[in-house]
């Protein structure tokens, strides 16, 4: 293989379906991305959306699905951070019952986290879950490779190796890389690749043991409480270290492009996005501070994102008076001042994407006194309805806004084509019926975990269908469980 | 008067330029059955040698004794500073037997500066850590110099593990000296940092390398990563990407290498025997670069001694 050529691209996969053909009659087709909100029909078929609109012949050998008439229909859904836990602890999940966990919550593509065993951190591994992935997978899986050997934070993994097996990203998710000298020569050597840094921020020394944020009601409860600071501490280390690494990258790249403007200054052959490359990307964002910090290094022009979870965005830590072990979770829930903050970061593009970070677990990791239940809640089936009915039913966060922000939003994390509603685009989307009122139980979850922050919720407006790549791959008739 | 050559800046163009002259003699008495010649009879030359080297400390002392000096060898595992001696007191030590020139390597930068405080002897800086090494930069020059019988305006791409590398130091700023056009090719993490504000291009990609006249391969000098994060997560993956392979050099494009060369690591087994490879030049040039830098040290003591 020639490794002078093009770094090979981000590799997403499925199992293949036959190609299906079909009609969704008067529903509301809704794409911020494409300014689009009518009331019309949509024409699937090849695999791609074939028309769409008010006025569509309605030919007699297409299947038209008219239960679905009146419902909404959105671009799919992309999750930036789950944990499908393959290899290695399919006990919690597989790749079969996480994504179509996925598809039942409205996703189209999921970024597989690499805290698994052996850890994704070698372009075998990673091509095995992807070989894996396109015979079992319901949506479309992208895998994180590790960016250090076995994420023990020691040395670099073979970052290159892994971007010809196709990973979408590098990231040591689940633990922090608190090594500063191999942040920055992940920083460093990752040039090129085009593929972004995702960073678990924690200081583990730090948080120690605690269980749940440090604040009012950490004081309340007696359990040990985790300091925002732990957050935004290391956020900002990571962000001096990004200003001092893109800048001099782009002295480089500057010095480069004077003594000749080869295109390859400062960056992989074949790299055609403008400023550093990678940029970096902080997970699940939890405290208002590092709000804040994300917002000013934004204003710099800094290539950053961000991403929060819907459990940061709807609840906080007083809900752990319930002592609900799923309610446990990493970076634990924060104080009402840092939901607001964090909403007030989504709303206005501070915060890029919703990711859900889905963390399955076994009964026997959750059903044990908090302190030492394991880390994590579920997240796919219930993320767009949970938001749906909480915040965009409320008026707190637009339609818009949160259509964006769980579609195009992280695809723009991972320079992937975000998926549209518009003709010729690859058939991606869902249907949503905005009025069907549910509660998520145990048994509504297709998912292999029950670890769900929201079990027990009260919701407004249910996935439907979800197609992928022109087939359906979920699909619930109205108040079916 | 003695002169040191502790760096590649203690030289001038014109500096340089004489010792190829020099040199050009010395190369001719290598060629003779009797490869001898007096100019430095009943001088003292000491070949201190604190790290290991194969090409280096054999070729100054070859070139010492085709000279006719006198010359000892003390390396590092023989000597007293493995019990523990300091530079100063082995350089004062040595400084007693009232040498000419001391040739010095040291695993730490500005070792040989430093010698020259205790020593009336020129100091021939031979590598000081990740500082400098301005003899093979001289015999890296010499060797363009006969094979494209100039310097000036010649194209080449330094590749490999440049941070660490003080051939890559000495050579960057001394090929730059005689006109050459300079650019450095490794990944990002073996780059020094700030080296781009001396207005050096750098790139990641041996696709840099298309137009150079020269390819300059380095050692991935594994030794001095121990402790730190290493800066590439494996040979194998350094290799694959950035080594070098017959295939990847294109026709008229000559190879270098400061030795000793990683076969299978910066280039293919095959690659260091092609007859694009410059590797064994370098050595025979070495030689009698180092015969015109010795009597370069000690021209000025000569001439004061023959007109007194």
């Amino acid at each position: 293989m020639d490794l002078l050529s093009r770094p090979f691209g981000p590799r997403l996969a499925c199992r293949a379906l036959p190609l299906e053909r079909f009609l969704l009659p008067d529903v509301r087709l809704f794409d911020p991305g494409e300014r689009l909100d009518l009331v019309g029909d949509l024409l699937i078929g090849d695999g791609k959306i074939l028309a769409l609109g008010p006025e569509i012949s309605r030919s007699e050998n297409v299947e038209v699905l008219s239960d679905l008439a009146g419902c909404w229909v959105f671009p799919g859904l992309v999750d930036p951070h789950v944990h499908l836990r393959t290899p290695g602890f399919e006990y919690k999940e597989d790749l079969e019952s996480g994504t179509a966990a996925a598809a039942a919550g409205g996703y189209v593509a999921v970024i597989a986290m690499a805290n698994t065993e052996p850890a994704v951190d070698c372009g075998p591994v990673a091509s095995w879950v992807l070989d894996q992935a396109g015979r079992r997978a319901q949506v479309r899986v992208g895998q994180v490779g590790a960016v250090s050997k076995g994420r023990l934070g020691q040395e670099l993994a073979e970052l290159w190796d892994l971007v010809q097996a196709g990973v979408t990203a590098f990231a040591d998710d689940g633990s922090p890389i608190a090594d500063a000298d191999l942040l920055l020569h992940a920083l460093r050597y990752a040039r090129g690749t085009g593929r972004p840094l995702l960073l678990h921020l924690e200081n583990k020394s730090l948080a120690t043991d605690g269980v749940m944020r440090e604040g009012k009601w950490s004081a309340r409860l007696g359990l040990r409480g985790i300091p925002a600071v732990c957050e935004s501490g290391p956020l900002a280390r990571d962000l001096e270290l990004i200003r001092y690494a893109f800048a001099e990258e782009s002295r480089q790249a500057s010095q480069a492009a004077e003594s000749g403007g080869r295109r390859t200054a400062g960056k992989g052959a074949g790299s055609s996005q403008s400023g550093p490359v990678p940029f970096v990307h902080f997970q699940h964002l939890s405290v208002a501070r590092s709000v804040q910090l994300l917002r000013q290094a934004k204003e710099e022009g800094l290539a950053v994102t961000g991403e929060v979870t819907p459990h940061h965005l709807l609840l906080t830590d007083e809900a752990l008076c319930s002592f609900d072990p799923s309610l446990k979770v990493n970076p634990p829930l924060g104080s009402e001042g840092d939901r607001e903050a964090l909403l007030g970061g989504l709303a206005d593009g501070t915060i890029d994407c919703i990711g859900s970070d889905h963390a399955p677990h076994a009964p026997h990791e959750k059903e044990v006194p908090i302190e030492e239940a394991a880390w994590g809640s579920t997240g796919l089936e219930t993320a767009f309805a949970a938001l749906f009915s909480r915040l965009v039913l409320p008026g707190r966060l637009s339609l818009g806004r949160l259509v964006e922000a769980m579609s195009s939003g992280p695809c723009g994390v991972f320079g992937l084509p975000a998926p549209r509603l518009a003709v010729g685009a690859p058939a991606d989307f869902f249907v949503f019926d905005p009025e069907e009122e549910w509660q998520v139980t145990e048994t509504s979850l297709r998912g292999k975990s029950r670890n769900c922050a929201f079990l027990g919720a009260e919701l407004t407006g249910r996935v439907r269908m979800t197609v992928v790549a022109g087939s359906r791959r979920f699909v619930r008739a109205r108040g079916e469980v | 008067m003695v002169m040191h050559l502790l760096s590649i800046d203690d030289l001038t163009r014109a500096d340089i330029e004489k010792l190829f002259q020099l040199s050009d003699g010395f190369l001719e008495v290598a060629a003779r059955p009797i490869k001898k010649v007096p100019t430095l009879r009943g001088r003292t030359v000491i070949n201190l040698f604190l790290e290991p080297s194969t090409r280096t400390q054999s070729s100054f002392e070859l070139a010492a004794k085709r000279l006719s000096a006198d010359v000892i060898n003390i390396k590092g595992t023989t000597s007293s500073v493995v019990k523990g001696e300091s530079l100063k007191d082995t350089i004062l030590t040595l400084e007693s037997y009232r040498p000419d020139i001391i040739v010095m390597r040291h695993p730490q930068v500005g070792a040989s500066r430093l010698a020259t405080r205790y020593t009336k002897a020129a100091i021939v800086n031979a590598g000081d850590g990740t500082g400098e090494h301005p003899t093979q930069c001289l015999l890296d020059l010499y060797t363009i110099q006969r094979t494209f019988g100039h310097t000036e305006g010649l194209k080449i791409g330094m590749v490999g593990d440049i941070l660490r590398s003080r051939v890559a130091r000495s050579d960057l700023f001394g090929f730059r000296k005689m006109g050459m056009d300079v650019r450095l090719v490794a990944p990002p993490t073996l780059v020094p940092p700030g080296i781009e504000e001396w207005g050096v291009p750098i790139y990641h990609d041996l696709e840099a390398l298309e137009e150079v006249d020269i390819i300059y391969l380095l050692r991935m000098q594994l030794e001095r990563a121990k402790g730190r994060v290493p800066p590439v997560p494996s040979l194998r993956e350094y290799s694959r990407r950035w080594g070098l392979s017959p295939a990847k050099v294109k026709p008229g494009q000559r190879v270098m290498h400061p030795g000793p060369i990683n076969r299978g690591v910066e280039l293919s087994g095959d690659l260091a025997d092609d007859d694009r490879s410059l590797i064994l030049h370098q050595v025979e040039s070495g030689l009698a670069i180092r015969m015109a830098i010795l009597l370069w040290c000690l021209a000025g003591a000569l001439g004061e001694e023959s007109e007194a």
